[in-house]
């Protein structure tokens, strides 16, 4: 069996105005999901039924406590962070923009936190793109474990990664933004 | 080929033969970029070095000299038309005479007209003995060889069945070898090396 690395040994890296470009020629369908990380296009699975309702619960549930707190919930949108990299964050915390972000996809300065569910995913979320959101200076990343139900989060973002990571289960709370937010909230009840 | 994957996660896009040829349209690839697409995926062509390259000269004029153009064509760095997701440019391949007589001006060869593929490997032998030969197996090229300037040794496939070549040979520079499509030739694995240094 091959591993992503191999697959991708080699590759012909694709920069964001070639992978925009391939939208446009309809090359990349308007209805396919796909991400550009690190010069390479990856399509993104179906979201299956866990998936799809625990993001939506977060994205109802930050929008509630967020909700005139001069914070932008945004889910399944592009981050446009750099040559090689457009991933589309599961939720992702923005400052807000006037035109909502119609112009232009939110790039890092414009993001507080991005938050990936992983059921399947898990082994990517954890590794090339905690190490990619980290790189940018993404300032808090969320990894909602659905299985495990609980949420890893990484703070101080460097070069080298992210300084500090926590591991928190369904009980726990964080601070975030003068607000106190419960794990619990982003899973359905057990 | 899409289960060569472990079904988690996220994966490469793969693209067609089709869409890799509508990017080229698109102005997506430089004019200079030379690149092969292999199982879906765009892949860059590391620089030759002399070796190598001197390697597939020799390669080229060896068998152009005991091949009549009338039996077979053979060529280097051309692309071939392996499946819907793969269209690699091996360093020679040997194949039969374009059936509508005009060395293949509408279409690439395909497994059914290839007899032989040569790939010369220095730093690219895993690719060359990995992910390559699992499609050239897979797309039924009757024999695969790999000179392995490293080593100096050849690296012979045949018999593709189920996925796999089921005859695998590694050769030595004393022996020599008999292609299956050329029965009477019988050619000295050192001829198709460079010198010793």
């Amino acid at each position: 069996m091959q591993t992503l690395n191999q697959q991708t040994a080699g590759a012909r890296r694709f920069n964001a105005v070639e992978y925009h470009r391939m939208a446009a020629a309809g090359i990349l369908s308007e209805d396919e999901r796909t991400e550009l990380i690190d010069g390479v296009i990856y399509s993104m699975p179906p979201a299956g039924a866990p998936h799809s309702g625990i993001v939506n619960l977060i994205v109802k549930y930050l929008l509630s406590v967020l909700n005139g707190r001069l914070y932008d919930v945004r889910f399944e949108e592009a981050l446009s962070i750099d040559e090689h990299n457009e991933p589309v964050p599961d939720v992702m915390i923005a400052a807000p923009d006037l035109a909502n972000y119609t112009n232009v996809h939110p790039t890092p300065g414009d993001v507080q936190v991005v938050v990936e569910v992983a059921d399947s995913s898990l082994s990517t979320d954890l590794n090339t793109k905690r190490k990619l959101y980290a790189r940018v200076g993404i300032g808090e990343y969320w990894v909602v474990d659905v299985n495990a139900r609980c949420l890893h989060r990484f703070t101080q973002p460097g070069l080298d990664g992210y300084g500090d990571e926590r591991v928190l289960d369904a009980i726990a709370a964080i601070d975030f933004a003068s607000t106190r937010l419960e794990i619990a909230r982003f899973f359905p009840p057990a | 080929m899409f289960a060569t994957l472990p079904s988690q996660g996220i994966r490469p896009r793969l693209f067609t033969v089709d869409e890799y040829y509508r990017m080229g349209k698109a102005g997506i690839f430089q004019p200079d970029e030379r690149l092969e697409l292999i199982d879906g995926i765009v892949i860059n062509m590391p620089p030759q070095g002399p070796l190598h390259a001197a390697t597939v000269r020799r390669i080229l004029a060896y068998l152009s000299a005991c091949i009549a153009p009338e039996q077979a064509i053979v060529q280097d760095d051309k692309p071939i038309a392996i499946d819907d997701h793969g269209e690699p440019v091996p360093d020679v391949t040997v194949v039969a005479p374009d059936p509508e007589g005009d060395y293949y001006s509408t279409r690439h060869p395909g497994p059914e007209d290839i007899l032989l593929v040569v790939e010369v490997a220095d730093s690219s032998l895993d690719k060359d003995l990995g992910t390559k030969k699992t499609m050239y197996a897979r797309a039924g090229i009757r024999e695969y060889w790999v000179v392995d300037l490293n080593s100096r040794r050849l690296h012979r496939f045949g018999e593709p069945r189920d996925g796999n070549f089921q005859n695998v040979e590694v050769l030595d520079e004393n022996s020599r070898v008999s292609p299956v499509a050329f029965p009477t030739l019988n050619i000295p694995v050192k001829d198709l090396l460079t010198r010793k240094r």
